[in-house]
């Protein structure tokens, strides 16, 4: 067995699951509550609200369910969705550094996101943007998983996805800068970096339909990967069709990422930083770690996109800036874990 | 044939004998979407050279017809200097660069401010006109305008105003000291952006729109509304849902100081909520 003394350790920082679940989602809520009564989080903003809702209550009520409330359920749907992915990719190539961001399944979506809405393609379909969204991710996995072949170690797999990330991010400028829109090139940002500025439940109901799907897929995942955790051949021992994991989950993390990315843009480090924070509360199983992740990856969009109406109302930060002060020190220090260990 | 060639050239010269004064410029170049219409209003033909690459796209340009045969340039130096140009003409704003370089080897420019009134309009096109020197087709010009202008005030006279916010791409309105808000004026509406404390230019919310309600939405359609995240903030559902009138105007009609932008205002008349002398 391994370590008697670290696993003792281990256990005793792991919470009650439902507590945790329970803590995730209420912190989540205290977010949107936040995202809603305030644009911006003053005490001004939210007088002035409160006057409204007294004086003028229809309007007031057509800001809250119309403007505000889609950017947060979009914000807990995309949020969700990278936790999520996290954790299963993690658990799944069993590297600590794995992450829809990092290994250029986002940087793919985007590409496809673009192609599909800037060249008209949502005249044939108004699907044709999380589509654009999910074939760009799988296309990006499938790329990442040529590239890494049957050598799927942590490095391999973090500079395939650099490789992939820098590839499409650079079509997806090429294809801003030839789009008909004038306003294109100017949009690259937002692409790149993320935000849920303006987005109404049109947008929630395109990103739902795929996104809930592949949740459903990684949902299923939890069994196999917590098999997965003490290596391939004893996982294969105790019934788990590898072949089987992986079409889940490439399919999971495509549907459920494309989609997202498609009406967001790329938004890095939740599905890094949140699986790390939660896996020693859960007691370092995956099966249980998919659920938490979800949740705490939905708050921390959240909190990240109350704090960009905080900085700057108006001329808004854009929502990848606030993940990455975060996630890049995050990453080091996760890389500096990983030569340790390596030693 | 080498003999025949002066005599073509000299035929040529009479049938479009110029109108234009004696030293007058004949290789005019103009570098910026604005300055080409004006230049292209005011020119005689054959005066012009080249415009810039937007004033021959329909979506951008009211005059892309007049531009056939013209070289289309992009305001760079490595263009404009092979034309030998002896006038160049460009926005303050624009071209910057190329401006530089083309005084420094002593091509004559003309910078022209971009109109936020009409005052700006009859100065452009005096100015455009006198370094044509086309000066009389400039005066009939603004006297064409300035026709049309008293014609469309007498239509709105005594009205009452409804109040008007224009919504462009990205969520930005214009107020009342720019030129589209010198149009909405003039089509007898009060430009609420000034309910938001805009003059200027200056970026509105989808929530401040649904907090003023407007009377009127008065929505710039860049580039036949290719699809952008810009252009999906002037379709948010909830201006649908909430905006009692939205009309959309090409921006290509109020982008540049042009007579032509009081087809705009003609347009905003038209659709006036109420009936003429009515309460609306």
């Amino acid at each position: 067995m391994i370590d008697e003394t670290r696993m003792e350790a281990n256990r005793s920082r792991e919470m009650p699951f439902p507590l945790l679940l329970a803590g995730l989602a209420m912190a989540g809520l205290i977010a949107a509550g936040l995202g809603l009564v305030a644009d911006r989080i003053s005490a001004t903003a939210l007088s002035g609200f409160l006057t409204l809702l007294s004086e003028d209550r229809e309007t007031a009520l057509a800001i809250l369910t119309e403007v505000r409330l889609p950017r947060i359920v979009l914000g807990a749907i995309v949020g969700g969705t990278l936790g999520l992915s996290g954790a299963a990719l993690q658990g799944w190539l069993r590297n600590p550094l794995a992450e829809p961001g990092l290994i250029g399944a986002s940087a793919a979506a985007a590409l496809g996101a673009v192609i599909a809405f800037y060249f008209g393609l949502g005249s044939l379909s108004q699907f044709a943007l999380p589509a654009g969204g999910v074939i760009g991710a799988m296309a990006g996995l499938g790329v990442l998983l040529l590239l890494v072949g049957r050598d799927p170690s942590v490095l391999t797999v973090i500079l395939a996805g650099v490789a992939v990330t820098a590839f499409a991010g650079a079509l997806t400028q090429l294809a801003l800068n030839l789009a008909p829109s004038p306003y294109a090139t100017l949009e690259v940002i937002t692409w790149l970096m993320g935000s849920l500025a303006n987005r109404s439940f049109e947008h929630v109901w395109l990103a739902l339909p795929m996104t809930v799907l592949g949740w459903l897929l990684l949902a299923g995942t939890g069994r196999a990967l917590d098999a997965l955790t003490v290596g391939e051949d004893a996982a294969r021992s105790m019934g788990v069709n590898l072949i089987r994991l992986r079409w889940r989950i490439v399919f999971g993390v495509g549907l459920s990422v494309g989609a997202a990315v498609s009406v967001s843009g790329i938004i890095g480090f939740v599905g890094l930083v949140i699986p790390h924070l939660l896996r020693p509360l859960v007691g370092y199983m995956p099966s249980r770690l998919l659920p938490a992740s979800a949740l705490g990856g939905a708050a921390l969009i959240l909190y990240a996109d109350v704090l960009v109406r905080y900085l700057s109302p108006g001329q808004e930060l854009k929502l990848g800036v606030v993940t990455a002060l975060i996630g890049a020190p995050f990453f080091l220090l996760l890389l500096i874990e990983v030569r340790r260990r390596g030693q | 044939m080498g003999r025949a060639l002066p005599l073509v050239a000299a035929l040529l010269l009479l049938v479009t004998l110029p109108a234009y004064a004696e030293g007058a410029p004949r290789r005019v170049v103009s570098m910026n979407l604005c300055t080409d219409q004006l230049v292209l209003l005011l020119a005689d033909p054959g005066q012009v050279v080249s415009v810039s690459y937007l004033s021959a796209r329909p979506e951008d340009s009211l005059l892309a017809t007049r531009t056939a045969g013209l070289v289309l340039n992009h305001g760079q130096t490595e263009e404009v200097l092979p034309l030998r140009p002896d006038l160049v003409v460009a926005g303050i704003y624009t071209t910057r660069f190329t401006v530089r370089i083309l005084q420094r080897r002593n091509v004559p420019v003309l910078d022209l401010p971009p109109a936020e009134n009409f005052d700006d309009v009859r100065a452009n096109i005096r100015a455009v006109a006198a370094a044509l020197g086309t000066e009389q087709r400039g005066e009939a010009l603004i006297r064409r305008m300035d026709r049309r202008i008293a014609a469309l005030a007498s239509r709105v006279e005594g009205l009452e105003r409804p109040r008007a916010l224009i919504y462009r791409a990205g969520g930005f309105t214009l107020g009342r000291d720019t030129f589209a808000g010198e149009l909405l004026d003039l089509a007898g509406y009060k430009n609420a952006a000034t309910d938001y404390g805009v003059e200027g230019w200056g970026a509105v919310p989808v929530e401040a729109v649904l907090q003023l309600k407007p009377d009127l939405l008065v929505v710039g359609v860049y580039r036949d509304n290719a699809p952008s995240l810009a252009r999906d903030v002037t379709e948010h559902p909830a201006l649908r849902h909430r905006m009692p009138r939205i009309v959309s105007v090409p921006t290509r009609h109020w982008a540049c100081g042009i007579p032509a932008a009081l087809d705009i205002v003609e347009g905003l008349i038209n659709r006036r909520l109420g009936p003429p002398g009515g309460t609306s």
